[in-house]
């Protein structure tokens, strides 16, 4: 019986003290009784092996204590679907909320080192910022699940007006041939000004083209991987739609949309991480403007390459949660 | 898979199980070995929680008494539960009736 004693005892320590001797007292005597009829059966006193069996199959002491308690839980099943619905809204707000509060640190970053470690250590700090935006919201659904179990179970939650829907979302509509058509004009058109900038800078660069010669200015060796990365990039994207409309609409054209848009943050990048956009092309030129022409663009870029960034996190988590099932999906 | 969809119809079967055989009175271990000998055998650490939480509802009343030279806590049906597992028993026959009828339907 020293076993038993020692199994009570070890249960006695998970339960609460107001019902701790009322419990253990019930649960000697039913264990008793199923040991004293285990020993009938056999004809003699059990051994300890088998007192340890019987007990072994009654359950490990802490959660046969917990079986004893009230059941708890911080987030109840009619609270839970909200608290679930507000982590998947409010996550990707969190996220644009952070980057935008942290443009200010990508923008004025002294030189393309400090940014590339200004991008990671917000990377990196991201984690934090999201673990206390989800205690936050866990611990304000915590408390609202309190005050509804204490006033007036479900009201609030389960009231709804059906009138209140909202209207039936129309899929989004195919392109028909024409449309397609259409846009490869655009797109070969849109090439074909691409083309004839490096002949013609003013295409781009407007009246600033002949203040670049007043200043004695021409553009800096960046401009020509730019140039190039573009260029492929039209192709590549020129190229799915020759397809496209040869073919008609297939699976692969969304995600080869996408990848050539995560693709085009590349030449962005390379302009933003580049300090020197404009070189004096004679020794007369006014140094002192063309670095600070130099300095705007280069804010200018890097807000650009932000805005960039997030339009394609936004635009890979739309795809994403398209394709992928929702319950594969962190959130 | 099964045995969790098991585990779940059984849940809310157990308890109209022990309300039914509180009818007569038990302690923890004989109302054990009266529903395993009807087939419905029920794991003690599962059966003597169960039996305090339906006290603490009210469903149950119990009292420590002696028998065979040791203090047992016995439990049986309280006026409440009588009218509940009726009720209950009244669900229960209406389910069962309305299985029983989309079974019979040819597939």
């Amino acid at each position: 019986m020293n076993l038993l004693e020692r199994y009570l005892q070890a249960v006695g320590q998970y339960l609460a003290p107001g019902s701790r001797e009322d419990v253990l007292a019930e649960l000697r005597v039913n264990l008793q009784a199923e040991m004293d009829a285990r020993a009938e059966e056999k004809g003699g006193p059990l051994a300890e092996s088998e007192v340890a069996a019987i007990l072994k199959a009654h359950g490990r002491p802490m959660l046969v204590a917990a079986r004893y308690m009230p059941q708890q839980y911080l987030i109840g099943p009619e609270v839970f679907p909200f608290y679930v619905l507000t982590l998947r809204r409010t996550a990707p707000l969190v996220v644009v909320l952070y980057f935008v509060a942290h443009l200010a640190s990508f923008i004025f970053s002294p030189n393309p080192g400090a940014f590339a470690a200004s991008l990671a250590k917000s990377f990196v700090q991201l984690v934090p910022v999201l673990l206390i935006s989800w205690t936050a919201i866990t611990l304000t659904f915590a408390m609202i699940e309190y005050v509804h179990k204490q006033h007036g179970q479900g009201a609030c939650l389960t009231e709804w007006d059906p009138a209140k829907l909202s209207s039936l979302a129309h899929p989004p509509k195919q392109k028909s041939p024409a449309s397609r058509i259409a846009d490869l004009v655009v797109h070969c058109l849109w090439m074909l000004y691409v083309f004839a900038i490096p002949r013609h800078p003013y295409l781009i660069l407007g009246p600033g083209a002949l203040f670049l010669t007043t200043l004695s200015a021409g553009f800096a060796p960046v401009w020509r991987p730019f140039y190039i990365a573009i260029i492929v990039l039209l192709l590549a994207q020129l190229a799915i739609k020759v397809v496209a409309l040869a073919r008609g609409k297939h699976r692969w054209e969304a995600p080869l949309e996408l990848l050539t848009k995560i693709l085009g943050v590349v030449p962005t990048a390379l302009l933003a991480l580049t300090k020197v956009y404009f070189v004096p092309t004679r020794p007369a030129a006014n140094l002192h403007t063309l670095a600070q022409i130099n300095d705007w663009m280069n804010a200018g870029f890097r807000i650009v390459l932000v805005i960039v960034v997030l339009n394609l996190v936004w635009e890979s988590w739309q795809y994403f949660r398209r394709v992928v099932p929702t319950e594969r999906l962190a959130f | 898979m099964f045995e969790s969809l098991r585990l779940e119809l059984r849940r809310g079967c157990l308890i109209v199980a022990v309300l039914a055989q509180l009818r007569h009175e038990h302690y923890g271990y004989t109302l054990r070995k009266a529903l395993a000998d009807e087939g419905l055998a029920i794991e003690e650490s599962t059966l003597y929680p169960l039996l305090r939480r339906l006290e603490t509802q009210g469903l149950l009343k119990s009292e420590w008494r002696e028998e065979d030279k040791r203090n047992k806590r016995f439990y049986r049906l309280s006026g409440e539960g009588e009218l509940l597992l009726e009720q209950l028993l009244v669900e229960w026959n209406g389910i069962n009736e309305s299985l029983n009828k989309i079974l019979k339907q040819p597939r």
